[in-house]
């Protein structure tokens, strides 16, 4: 601001005769430099944008446009360790529910969760959809 | 081919918050598994949640195909026994609210935060709240 008001000041100091004329810009320069430049700039900036997997919440999920992402775990120490341990788990799970059959004799109509054979049986939770 | 990553840095840090806060607040495990998944969803789930009880006795998995819209909330048996269904069931229908509005991470943290606040306070044999769980019943 203040050196805007102060501008005009210098135009005395300078002789506008001492001025050696410019070059007038050629017609390739000034397409260069007033089209393919700014376009280009744009065109990068674009790119950088709109480019799949650039921008954070790029997998931003959009119903009724599918999901193309990777499956991912979370939760899971470590998808390898799910692999080693998973017949040790259902083991687990397994002698539990024996366990708890014995304690708790199973009532004889079971709610819907427990309708699953096998392994799952007395497993519980809910299903939804959107 | 890699299809990429599902959520970003900022995205997996909520999800990690919000299932060791559920964890820590429960005492139970909590498993998100958000992709595709051949068949029914629900056979998914109880198959991969069987597969889970390394971590223990009390696991809680939320399985998401977002490409079926389709959700699935399984509880291990003893889990169950805190966490009820009608709670899941309750969790899911804030879950599929939030998915049919795109917020796909909003909606898991919240439902995480719903099963968590819902689930039971552990006890031992004699009926005392257990000492590893820090549970507030709120009675659903």
């Amino acid at each position: 601001m203040v050196l805007a008001v102060s501008v005009p000041a210098f135009a005395d100091s300078v002789d506008v005769n001492q001025i050696a004329p410019s070059k007038p810009l050629g017609t390739v320069n000034a397409i260069l430099i007033f089209g393919v430049a700014p376009v280009g700039t744009l065109v990068l900036i674009s790119l950088i944008f709109l480019r799949p997997g650039s921008a954070p919440g790029s997998h931003r999920y959009r119903p009724g446009h599918g999901w193309h992402a990777d499956p991912t775990w979370m939760g899971v120490p470590a998808r390898e360790a799910h692999h080693e341990h998973a017949l040790e788990g259902a083991d687990v799970l397994e002698e539990e529910a024996d366990e708890f059959t014995h304690a708790h004799p199973t009532p004889a109509v079971e709610p819907a969760g427990d309708e699953v054979p096998g392994s799952t049986r007395r497993q519980g939770g809910a299903r939804g959809s959107w | 081919m890699a299809l990429g990553e599902a959520f970003g840095a900022v995205e997996r840090r909520r999800l990690t918050e919000a299932i060791e806060a559920s964890r820590l607040q429960t005492g139970m495990r909590f498993a998100v598994y958000v992709g595709g998944v051949d068949g029914d969803i629900e056979d998914f789930a109880r198959a991969e949640l069987t597969k889970l009880g390394y971590l223990g006795s009390e696991v809680v998995l939320v399985a998401v195909d977002p490409d079926r819209r389709a959700l699935q909330i399984a509880t291990s048996w003893r889990a169950r026994h805190r966490l009820s269904d009608n709670a899941c069931g309750l969790a899911a229908l804030s879950m599929t609210t939030s998915f049919g509005l795109g917020d796909l991470v909003g909606g898991l943290v919240v439902g995480l935060r719903m099963l968590a606040d819902a689930t039971v306070a552990a006890r031992d044999d004699h009926g005392r709240p257990h000492p590893t769980s820090s549970t507030v019943t709120h009675g659903v």
